[in-house]
Order: structure tokens, then C-alpha cells, then sequence
């Protein structure tokens, strides 16, 4: 097991700055997860660390050892491609059995070791198989029994979930988060679903346009989004300007106007009276409450139900507002019998639960 | 049993709504089946079962006869080993060649890889033509080698002749025909490397990734990973090789090489006018269909294989895309020039024969003239015009099979497609000599198809049959391009499905159609085998038997002047082949795969 460590590592295709300076060290035994939408580095940076591409500058550790102009073939990493890239003229077995031949193990050792790995993933008994005789999922773990029966340094997971359909996704995750706990291997996960993301990563590095954006664990990523692209991007989040009224550097205490109504907040970041900023909220910290009900304490929006979007467990409403349509996600089912479409209603914000963002970045929200 | 019921109805109920609605595609179909058996399925029926019938009723006799004699024996060993060993070399050039031109990224690439491409614009015959000059007994080669360099004592034509492979027994001797495998190497690689190519350059980049990822690189990578991946696209490739060289018939004249099959068959042809058809004929036509249907069902079970290699998508493709350098770079060019140098050099042997006035033991002619077009243009004129219009007509037949065809096929009209499709692919694995002698088997004395007095049909026929698969293919890609949305839109506002092909389908097609017609024509114009097989006299003969039977019989000067007519050939169909190419572009790779 090894330490992975990018260090200002920079990758261009022809003007297309694919990955941007990017450098993060992920821990020896932690799955880290790049995410972010189609086309932000992530694969790439995964490339880069397999050794498929040189990084233009920066430099890629494994522990200590530079392997900047190490080929793919001597990296000793397990990848997982996200089409699973199995041999189709192989039987399971040559499938998984080729790394180790390559390794000039003895035929009898594979043999033995090969079917350890089917045990573990959960396919013995189909050695013989062909992989176009086989289901998606049993494609998968074929894919991982391959990447993973070398003993790799790092396990390299280029999205390999997203193949497969809802119910096994979900299933296939667990397994592949418990197998890498079990192994205790370190490894770079790859993938755009930030649900997925959340539930099997130790901790997340949410991409951009090239850059990293933000790296954190699962909770400290969905509830402290640092970048309103990240607070866009995992979850659903509602977004309000306001305007900066009053803002106190030394007691740290921040005041901003929605409408007329004033809400104060301790801010830590930096700020000027005047200036429009951006609220992030997400759905599950607003109530509704009808009309007559509009509270006196807590800041408020007057809006008309659009769509009342039931979703199993929670019921989500879009209300048409002044600021566009806000999102309003309750499982209280009572009131469901209260509202229907088209009433007009009252949300409620809590301050607590509210994000400053001052500066829009690179990042437009239409 | 209640669900098989109802689907029974269900079945019965779309089957005759279907009749009443569309009658029209009903009754083609109906035509196009009775064709295809008529003119492929039945005359190679024919062939297998006369092989069987002798004076003393169905026995193995005729078998006998072919085995008991010890020159038969030879020829078929020969010609076997003719076709394994063309496919070996046709393999080690092509197979190279497609790695490089597929995976290699260096200045004169896309130069190299339409020189490459120039054998297919020679009728194989014709290239024998073109190196009597280069490597015959009089040839550039032995000047070289005898009267300047003094390697060799005495010439050797490198064309005609055998090498004694082993002996099996004092009666079978195998013979490798050095000289029919060498000119066969040079017409055909160009098929191993363009079935090669196509599947190289379709094998997803993560399944090289994943070998590289898992410590695989170098030779190790190509023979485990790439190879096996290509093998498909190499089995067809190799499969069309074999069977054209086992078939061919035009080259082994041109060089006096007559212990082949195909020459026994062409030389023991009058038996049959002469009411005594030989046995031998239909032993050796019974091993070549066989022949070709063994390697038709190799190259098919490895066709499916192909289908499930696209089976795994998704992902990012990353193109892998080499910049040789150094060493490596000169041995690609190396490669790459030594290889054009010897594809263009029928061609260069041609031209040069064709415009020259004498040419004895000189590197190149001593003087340059247009004599010999002048003296057999008027000669091979009438010749011409006749395969002009057989050609033309069995193109245009061609043309609107093949539409139908495809049509029926692609958006599955009727049950037993697929066996339609297989049938009408058959001409690219069936020889033409099997045409030829089951056109005979079949239609000797019957009326308006008796080769021996309605020619001119019974030839046009065996033309637009043989190359009824290049229009069918041309249309079955243009078909997969056309959304059956675009159909189906037009039956639903009331069409019926015939004039939705008249008026939807077919003018999204015509120019693929007209470029698979272009290729059934050159074909048409070029083919040796059923019209040395089918045509008796000079009254109904096109052109290929009048260069071979008559231009090259020319005591005084037939090997210049049937270089003339073979020069005129090649400008004619680089022409078409031209125009092909600007209507299919990179499609058109695939009118010459399996």
C-alpha cells in the first residue's frame, strides 16, 4: 500500500488545459474520490496517475518515488476501466490469470490465487465463462478480480459503476467499499454521481474545469461547501442574492437584506457593505407554512406552489417566487392534505442553515 | 399451449395482413428468391450432386478416378499449397502493414497508404502480364542478376515453375508454384491489410490500456491482447486469399502454369460440348465448394466473435496513435517503400511493355511507340464494346437486386432474411470457376441459357451474380445510416411501404447504390474465370478472352499488344475506382472485406 501524492501537476491537450495544477496526497488504505461533472480532469487525472499520460509539469509520487516517467506497465496499479475493458477472447480465468502471468508466477500458484479472487468477488465457479456470457455486475467484479489479484501498490476506479443499472449500483458499491476496507488498499475512485460519491468515499476532491475545487470528507463536502460550484453540484441547493448591509470585521458578524427582511450571521470570510452576494440553501433546511402563518422572528419568502413532487420518502415542492423557483423539501406528510398546486405560500429560512457565497467565481448560475 | 396458440394467430394475422397490404414487396421477394436460387444456390447443388452421378448410378467412382491419378493428385496439392502459402506471405505483409498504417502517426502517411491500395486496380491477370518483363526468363530481374551482377549463371523466370516441397511417396510429390504464390502475394495483401486495418483501428484502446496496466507491453501486448482482437478482421482477410488463389484461374495461364485445378477444369471443359462430360470436372468443382464452404463458416464464426468485441462500449477512447522515431521510423519507411516499389511494379512492367517498340535485354526499352494501341484498338474494339454491355447490364441488375436485398435484409421485412444475406454473399467466397462449371451442369441445352448458344445472357447472368454482394453491401451501409424513423414516418401519414421505398428510401440510397454498381461493373469487366469457362467462341467473347486467347496468341508481338489492352483495362477502372472512392470515401474499405 502506498501514499499517492500530485504535486502542481498541470496536463494539456493542444489549448485545452485538461487538468490545472492539481496536487492532493491521498492516505495510505483511504479511498479518495475525484468528482465532478463530465469533462472536469477527473479521468485524466486518473490517467496520469496509471501512467497512461505525462503530466506536462508537476510531478506524481507513489510514497516517495517519483514515477513521473514511470510507463503504465511498471506502475503496478490495478485499474478499472469504466467499460471494464475485459478481454472478450479470454475465459474469466485468462482474464484475471493475466496479470499474474506476466508476473511469471507458477502456473499452479494462479490457479490457486485466481480462484481466492473469484471467491472474493463472488464468481466461483465461472472461470470458464466468457465475459460476453456474463451479467453486467459479473463483468464488474471480473474487472475488479483482474485490477485486484496483482497485489497492486493503488486500485484505480475510473467510474466503474456507471454501466450498470440503479439497484445494482447500489448494491456494487457497498461491496466495493467493503472488499477495499478488507484489503486495506489504497485507491483513487473516479466518478460524476456525487451520491455515489458521498456513500463510498473516505474523502472527496470535487473538480472543475481542471481544478480542484475542494477536498474534504463526505459530511464536511455537503454541509461546508467552501465554492458555490461544489454547493451546486452535490445535492440540491437553492440559491438567493442579497446584499451586504452592514458587516462587522471584529465581531465577525454579518448582515444581509433579502427583500427588506435583514438576517445576521457570523461570517468568517471577507466582505464589503454594499456588495450583492449569493445565499445557498438547501432544500431539506426550508419549512412552508401558509399565509397567515408567516413567522415573525425568521426571514421569509412569499411564493405560489408549482409542482408538488412526491419522491417516496420526501415530498418536494417548487414555489415560484420573486427569485425563481425555490425547492422545498418536507417528510412531514401532513402536508400533503394542505397544499396543493397553485396555493400560495409562506417559506420559512432558517439563518443557521444558510451559506455566503460573495464571489460567483469562474462558476455562472445562469 | 394457450400462448402458443395465440401467437400462432397473431402470426398467421400479420402474415396475411401483410400480404394484402404490401403485395408489391411481397411478390419481389418472391422474385429475388427464385433468382438466387436459380443462378447460386442450384448450380453448386448442381456441382455436388454430379460429382456423385456416374454411368453405374450415385457411387464414389468419380472420386476414384481424380485420386487414382497421380497427376490430379499434384495439381490439388499445388494448388493447395498455392493458397496456404499466399496467405502466409499475403499475412506477413499485410498484417505489418495495418499495424503501421493504423497505429503510426509519420510525415507520408496518407501517401503510403493509397499507394498501397494500387494492386486492386489490376486485374490479377493483368499483373502477370506486367512482371513477364520484371521477373521472366527475359525479365529486368535476370538482367540484373545474370548479365550485371553475375549472380546467377543462367536466368530463371521467376514466374513460371515449382519448388518440390516433400515427397509423400514416389507418385505424390507436393509442389509449392513459386511463381503464381509470388504474383498472388503482390495482387492480394492489399485484402489482408484493409480487413486487418478495420478491425485494428475498431478494437476499444482500454483493452491494450488494461494489458499496459497490468505489466503487458511490446511483442507480449500484440500477442496477447491485439492480435487476438484483430484475428477476425485477419480471418476474413485470409479466407478470400485463400479461396481466390485456390480458384484462380487467369494467372496460372498467363504464366504456362497448368498443374492447378482451376486449369484442369478450363482444360477439360470441351468434354462437355463434346457430350461426354468429364467426372473429373465436378470432383474438383465438389472440392472447391466445400473448400470455400469450410472457410465461409471459419471466417463466420469468426465474424460473430467480432460482433461481441463492439459488445463492451462507453468509456473514453483515446486513440492509440504512435510517432516512430529513430530506427523505428526508417524501418517503417523502409517498409513502406520497398512494399509500393514491388506492388507498382506489374504496372510499371506494363506501361512500359505496352509503349514500347523493342525491348531486348535492356533494363528499360530501347524506344518508345503507340503502335500497339494503334494496331489492337481496332482488333480489340468489337471485344470492348461487348463487355462494355455486359457489364452494364449486369451492374444495373446488380443495382436493383442488391437495393432489395439490403432493404429486405436491414429492416427485416421477412423471416429467413439472414439466409437471403448469406446467399447473396456467397459469390465473394464461391470461385467464379464454380459458376462457370455449374452454369454447365445446369443450363447446357436449355433454352435462352445454353451457354453454348445464348452466351451473351448466360454470361450476363453469371457476371451480375458474381458481383451481386458489392451492391448489396453498398446499400446494406447506406441503409443502417438511414433512421427507420424516416420510414416509418412516411407509412404513418398512409404510404404504402413500396412507394415509401420509391419515394423515402430509395433517394437517400441511389448514390451508395451507384457506387456499388461502379464496382460490380469494373468486376464485370475484369473477370477471367466464368468467361474463359462460359464462352466458346470469339462471336460473343468480351475483352479478358480476347487479350488472353487472342492479343497474347499474337506470334509476333503478343505480349506488347496484350499490354496495351491490359493498360487500357487499368486506366479504366483507376477511373471508376476513382469515382467509387469520392461517392463511398472511407466506406469504401469495406466493399473488399467479408
Amino acid at each position: 500500500m502506498v501514499r499517492v501524492r500530485l504535486v502542481n501537476v498541470t496536463k494539456k491537450f493542444g489549448d485545452v488545459v485538461a487538468v490545472n495544477n492539481v496536487s492532493f496526497e491521498v492516505k495510505e488504505g483511504e479511498l479518495f474520490t475525484l468528482l465532478g461533472p463530465s469533462g472536469c480532469g477527473k479521468t485524466t487525472t486518473l490517467r496520469l496517475i496509471a501512467g497512461f499520460y505525462k503530466p506536462d509539469s508537476g510531478e506524481i509520487y507513489f510514497d516517495d518515488e517519483l514515477v513521473n516517467d514511470l510507463p503504465p506497465y511498471k506502475r503496478n496499479t490495478g485499474m478499472v476501466f469504466q467499460n471494464y475493458a475485459l478481454w472478450p477472447h479470454m475465459r474469466v480465468f485468462d482474464n484475471v490469470a493475466y496479470g499474474l502471468k506476466l508476473r511469471n508466477w507458477p502456473p499452479r500458484k494462479i490457479i490457486r490465487r485466481v480462484k481466492e479472487m473469484l471467491n472474493l468477488v463472488g464468481l466461483a465457479g465461472k472461470e470458464k465463462r466468457y465475459p460476453s456470457e456474463l451479467s453486467g455486475g459479473e463483468q464488474q467484479r471480473v474487472a475488479l478480480a483482474r485490477a485486484l489479484v496483482i497485489e497492486p501498490r493503488v486500485l484505480l476506479l475510473d467510474e466503474p459503476l456507471s454501466n450498470l443499472d440503479a439497484k445494482l449500483r447500489v448494491r456494487m458499491r457497498s461491496e466495493i467499499r467493503k472488499l477495499q476496507k478488507k484489503l486495506g488498499i489504497t485507491t483513487i475512485y473516479v466518478t460524476h454521481d456525487q451520491e455515489e460519491a458521498l456513500s463510498i468515499s473516505d474523502r472527496i476532491a470535487v473538480m472543475n474545469k481542471g481544478k480542484i475545487l475542494q477536498i474534504g470528507d463526505p459530511i464536511e463536502i455537503y454541509e461546508n461547501p467552501r465554492d458555490i460550484f461544489v454547493a451546486d453540484f452535490i445535492g440540491t441547493t437553492n440559491f438567493i442574492p442579497a446584499r451586504v448591509v452592514e458587516f462587522d470585521k471584529n465581531a465577525k458578524k454579518i448582515t444581509i437584506k433579502i427583500d427588506d427582511q435583514k438576517i445576521v450571521k457570523d461570517y468568517y470570510g471577507h466582505a464589503e457593505v454594499g456588495i450583492d452576494v449569493i445565499i445557498a440553501i438547501r432544500p431539506e433546511s426550508l419549512d412552508i407554512v401558509s399565509l397567515s402563518e408567516k413567522p415573525a422572528s425568521k426571514p421569509f419568502i412569499v411564493g405560489k406552489i408549482d409542482l408538488i413532487d412526491f419522491l417516496g420518502k420526501i415530498i418536494r415542492y417548487e414555489i415560484e417566487t420573486e427569485f425563481g423557483l425555490i425547492k422545498v423539501d418536507t417528510s412531514e406528510k401532513s402536508l400533503r392534505e394542505k397544499f396543493k398546486e397553485g396555493d400560495k405560500v409562506v417559506i420559512v429560512i432558517d439563518p443557521e442553515s444558510i451559506r455566503i457565497f460573495t464571489k460567483l467565481s469562474a462558476y455562472s448560475l445562469n | 399451449m394457450f400462448h402458443w396458440l395465440s401467437r400462432m394467430i397473431d402470426l398467421k394475422e400479420l402474415f396475411t395482413r401483410r400480404f394484402l397490404e404490401e403485395k408489391n414487396i411481397t411478390l419481389i421477394a418472391l422474385i429475388i428468391n427464385i433468382v438466387l436460387l436459380a443462378f447460386i444456390v442450384l448450380p453448386i447443388f448442381a456441382i455436388l450432386v454430379k460429382a456423385f452421378i456416374t454411368t453405374r448410378g450415385i457411387s464414389l467412382e468419380n472420386f476414384i478416378i481424380f485420386w487414382s491419378n497421380s497427376y490430379y493428385r499434384e495439381a490439388l496439392y499445388a494448388t493447395f499449397m498455392a493458397a496456404l502459402f499466399t496467405v502466409i506471405t499475403t499475412s506477413f505483409i499485410g498484417i505489418p502493414l495495418a499495424y503501421i498504417l493504423v497505429r503510426y502517426d509519420f510525415p507520408g502517411k496518407n501517401f503510403f497508404s493509397v499507394l498501397v491500395l494500387v494492386p486492386l486496380i489490376m486485374p490479377p491477370f493483368v499483373g502477370a502480364l506486367g512482371l513477364y518483363k520484371i521477373l521472366g526468363i527475359s525479365g529486368v530481374m535476370n538482367i540484373i542478376l545474370v548479365n550485371m551482377f553475375h549472380i546467377l549463371d543462367k536466368p530463371i523466370n521467376f514466374l513460371y515453375g515449382d519448388m518440390l516441397l516433400f515427397a509423400l511417396s514416389d507418385y505424390d510429390k507436393i509442389y509449392l508454384p513459386y511463381g503464381i504464390v509470388l504474383i498472388n502475394t503482390l495482387h492480394l495483401y492489399p485484402l489482408i491489410y484493409l480487413n486487418c486495418a478495420a478491425s485494428l483501428s475498431n478494437i476499444d484502446p482500454s483493452l491494450e490500456e488494461q494489458a499496459e496496466n497490468l505489466g503487458s507491453r511490446g511483442f507480449h501486448l500484440f500477442r496477447t491482447v491485439t492480435f487476438p482482437l484483430m484475428r477476425p478482421g485477419w480471418m476474413a482477410g485470409a479466407v478470400l486469399v485463400f479461396i481466390w488463389t485456390f480458384s484462380d484461374l487467369g494467372t496460372p495461364l498467363i504464366v504456362h502454369y497448368f498443374k492447378m485445378l482451376s486449369v484442369i477444369v478450363f482444360f477439360k471443359l470441351y468434354e462437355i460440348t463434346a457430350g461426354n462430360p468429364s467426372p473429373v470436372s465436378y470432383v474438383i468443382g465438389f472440392i472447391m465448394v466445400i473448400m470455400s464452404f469450410i472457410t465461409l463458416f471459419i471466417s463466420r464464426k469468426y465474424i460473430s466473435l467480432r460482433k461481441y468485441v463492439m459488445l463492451f462500449s462507453g468509456g473514453r477512447q483515446v486513440r492509440r496513435i504512435h510517432k516512430p522515431s529513430g530506427v523505428k521510423l526508417i524501418l517503417v519507411y523502409l517498409f513502406l517503400t520497398s512494399l509500393s516499389l514491388s506492388a507498382l511494379s506489374p504496372h510499371i512492367g506494363l506501361t512500359l511493355v505496352a509503349f514500347s517498340k523493342r525491348w531486348v535485354l535492356t533494363l528499360i526499352p530501347e524506344e518508345f511507340t503507340l503502335d500497339n494501341f494503334v494496331y489492337v484498338t481496332p482488333l480489340a474494339a468489337p471485344f470492348i464494346f461487348r463487355s462494355f454491355i455486359y457489364s452494364l447490364i449486369a451492374a444495373v441488375i446488380d443495382i436493383a437486386l442488391g437495393a432489395f436485398i439490403a432493404y429486405i435484409v436491414s429492416r427485416k421485412l421477412f423471416v429467413g432474411g439472414d439466409l437471403i444475406d448469406l446467399v447473396a454473399t456467397l459469390p465473394l467466397a464461391v470461385p467464379g470457376i464454380i459458376f462457370g462449371l455449374g452454369y454447365w451442369a445446369l443450363f447446357y441445352k436449355v433454352p435462352l441459357l445454353d451457354p453454348l448458344s445464348y452466351t451473351p445472357i448466360i454470361l450476363t447472368i453469371s457476371y451480375s451474380m458474381r458481383r451481386l454482394p458489392y451492391t448489396v453491401r453498398a446499400a446494406y451501409a447506406g441503409l443502417l445510416q438511414i433512421d427507420e424513423a424516416l420510414e416509418e414516418a412516411s407509412i404513418n401519414l398512409g404510404a404504402t411501404r413500396m412507394k415509401t421505398f420509391r419515394r423515402i428510401t430509395l433517394p437517400l440510397l441511389v448514390m451508395n447504390l451507384f457506387a456499388g454498381g461502379i464496382l460490380s461493373f469494373i468486376n464485370a469487366l475484369i473477370e477471367v474465370s466464368t468467361t474463359f469457362l462460359l464462352v466458346v467462341t470469339d462471336r460473343y467473347a468480351p475483352t479478358t478472352w480476347f487479350l488472353y486467347f487472342r492479343a497474347l496468341a499474337d506470334p509476333r508481338r503478343g505480349l506488347a499488344i496484350a499490354s496495351a489492352v491490359g493498360f487500357l483495362f487499368v486506366v479504366i477502372i483507376a477511373v471508376a475506382l476513382f469515382i467509387t472512392n469520392k461517392i463511398l470515401g472511407s466506406r469504401m474499405g469495406s466493399v473488399f472485406r467479408l
